[in-house]
């Protein structure tokens, strides 16, 4: 089988052997059966839907329509529902035996936007369940093995995606980041992950955990086959009540200008204070190699930002609850017992405090923005707060104490959902265990391009993706 | 005003525990939820503030500066 291919591999292959794209995307479904299987990833694959979309591209096409992502085979995260002329849908349970049986009732508007870009959907990947859990473990949809050591967990919730990509069986796949389940298994597993602006990808479809915070976004391995992701995902929706209609750029103009001129801040506080030394010298020490390349490099301290991490854990519970009360109340003995903390923790809260809690959330914003991005054009963090940990020692549900340590997963994650921002990680080294080790690129409202090419000028200094894990440990 | 939340919370308990819900999870539950309610509580919020982050992110969408 052929792993590690880009998107512009696909799309090029797709111009100068066609008739090829039948066999390459069958041997992306076999991959995922196999070596996805293996990693305990892949949730279902649909090779005859897969083929049948092959089918359609080799159809003409309406004069003047381009397709960007045109047989670029994908899979996602199990939470993005799709559903056929005959009513049917693809399995949409949430990676939740709460949810066993139920299909999708309506297929996501990013599905149908990387259909419309000649995307090839080859099936859906593992989430934590609910897409509420931080390591990835989950019991009944599986808890996917990390490529560079399959002792080590991928992180979550997007586990099954970081896994995936990882491995070289798609070129890249859809998570979603409420409290940084896209960063976190994109970190975990060394890949590019984006994690949107709040509004600019609709959620419309997409198997909901909490309407004020999440957003959907691409894990990839290389920043310009996110950035083409991107471009066809970014774009208003009259559906999601979030969605702000904005200007869409294509995001892969300016992508090699470099950092001249860019200013960059370190947030040294809270986020490199409240992480080990192990994941922090590496952030700053990235820091240090910005400014060598022409970046202006400031100290920045976000005032206030402590509180953020709590305020989010809550209104994440808040609206989990909302979202998923009736079911846990008819069947709790269904679910994990960590999920089942996690959403009784919103369970109590009132109207009231719902609404505090909003309007927080806005004050907050609203002081800390202008004076933050006053200064800097974006700051950098960590991702993990700590050394990625094996799947046994962060099993909460085996280990009862490992709880504490593993609530502090989402310490540099959490607030920039809190904040509403993007935020863009990759990779920059390994660990002592050989896990790889990631920088988090945080910026204003709607920076994304700008992410996107201070990433890339990063991606190109530490060329992160010239080692690949020994997948042979997988037979 | 801090009766009717306890009365509220009361019930809300009395539901989860007749879900099958056990003793310990529903204290548990209710302790975390009532430390980080405890956090909300100390924020100082400008009330003054009416603003929603929809309403703010739109006015960075309209903005038109990326860079």
């Amino acid at each position: 089988m052929s792993l590690y291919l880009s998107v512009d591999f696909y799309k090029h292959a797709a111009q100068t052997h066609p008739d090829g794209t039948g066999k390459r995307v069958l041997e992306v479904t076999d991959a995922l059966n196999q070596l996805g299987r293996k990693l305990d990833a892949v949730r279902f694959t649909d090779e005859a839907f897969a083929q049948e979309q092959v089918t359609q591209l080799s159809q003409p096409q309406q004069p003047g329509k381009t397709l960007p992502l045109k047989a670029v085979p994908l899979a996602h995260k199990e939470l993005y529902g799709r559903t056929f002329k005959d009513g049917s849908g693809w399995p949409y349970e949430g990676g939740s035996k709460t949810y066993e049986g139920q299909t999708a009732s309506r297929t996501a508007t990013v599905i149908d936007k990387l259909d419309s870009a000649g995307a090839i959907d080859c099936g859906r990947l593992v989430s934590v369940e609910y897409a509420l859990g931080v390591t990835g473990h989950n019991a009944y949809a599986g808890t996917p093995k990390n490529p560079w050591n399959p002792a080590y967990i991928c992180g979550g919730s997007s586990s099954g995606s970081g896994a995936v990509v990882a491995a070289g069986i798609v070129p890249a796949a859809l998570g979603s980041d409420t409290g940084g389940s896209i960063r976190l298994p994109a970190a975990a597993c060394g890949l590019v992950g984006v994690k949107p602006t709040q509004g600019l990808v609709s959620r419309t479809g997409v198997f909901a955990l909490s309407n004020a915070l999440d957003t959907v976004g691409p894990l990839s391995r290389s920043v310009r086959d996110s950035a083409q992701c991107l471009s066809v995902l970014a774009g208003y929706d009259a559906q999601d009540n979030q969605s702000i209609n904005t200007e869409q750029p294509d995001y892969l103009n300016g992508l090699e200008d470099g950092l001249e001129g860019i200013r960059i801040g370190l947030a040294e506080r809270y986020f490199l204070t409240g992480s080990t030394a192990e994941v922090a010298d590496p952030v700053a020490s990235c820091f240090e190699r910005c400014a060598q390349l022409g970046a202006i490099c400031h100290d920045l301290v976000i005032e206030g930002i402590e509180a953020t991490n709590p305020l989010n854990v809550l209104l994440i519970a808040t609206e989990a609850a909302h979202v998923h009360k009736k079911t846990i109340l008819d069947r709790p003995e269904l679910l994990n017992d960590q999920t089942l903390m996690r959403v009784l923790t919103g369970i109590f809260t009132s109207d009231g405090n719902y609404r505090r809690l909003q309007a927080c959330r806005a004050d907050f914003i609203a002081r800390t923005l202008p004076d933050l991005f006053d200064k800097v054009d974006l700051f950098m963090a960590p991702v993990w707060p700590f050394a990625l940990p094996t799947i046994k020692d962060s099993d909460v549900g085996a280990n009862p104490e490992a709880a504490p340590l593993m609530q502090r997963i989402g310490h540099n994650t959490r607030p920039v959902n809190f904040l509403g921002l993007p935020a863009i990680c990759l990779p920059i080294g390994f660990d002592a265990n050989g896990l790889p080790l990631s920088v988090q690129l945080v910026g204003k409202p709607f920076s994304e391009a700008i992410l996107l090419r201070v990433a890339r000028a990063i991606e190109r200094e530490y060329d992160f993706w010239s080692h690949r894990p020994d997948l042979s440990v997988f037979g | 005003m801090a009766e009717k939340d306890d009365g509220r919370r009361q019930i809300i308990c009395d539901e989860l525990r007749q879900a099958g819900i056990s003793d310990a999870q529903v204290n548990l539950a209710l302790e975390t939820s009532g430390t980080l309610l405890e956090q909300l509580a100390s924020y100082p919020l400008d009330e003054q503030h009416k603003r929603t982050v929809r309403e703010i992110f739109m006015q960075y969408a309209q903005v038109g500066d990326r860079t």
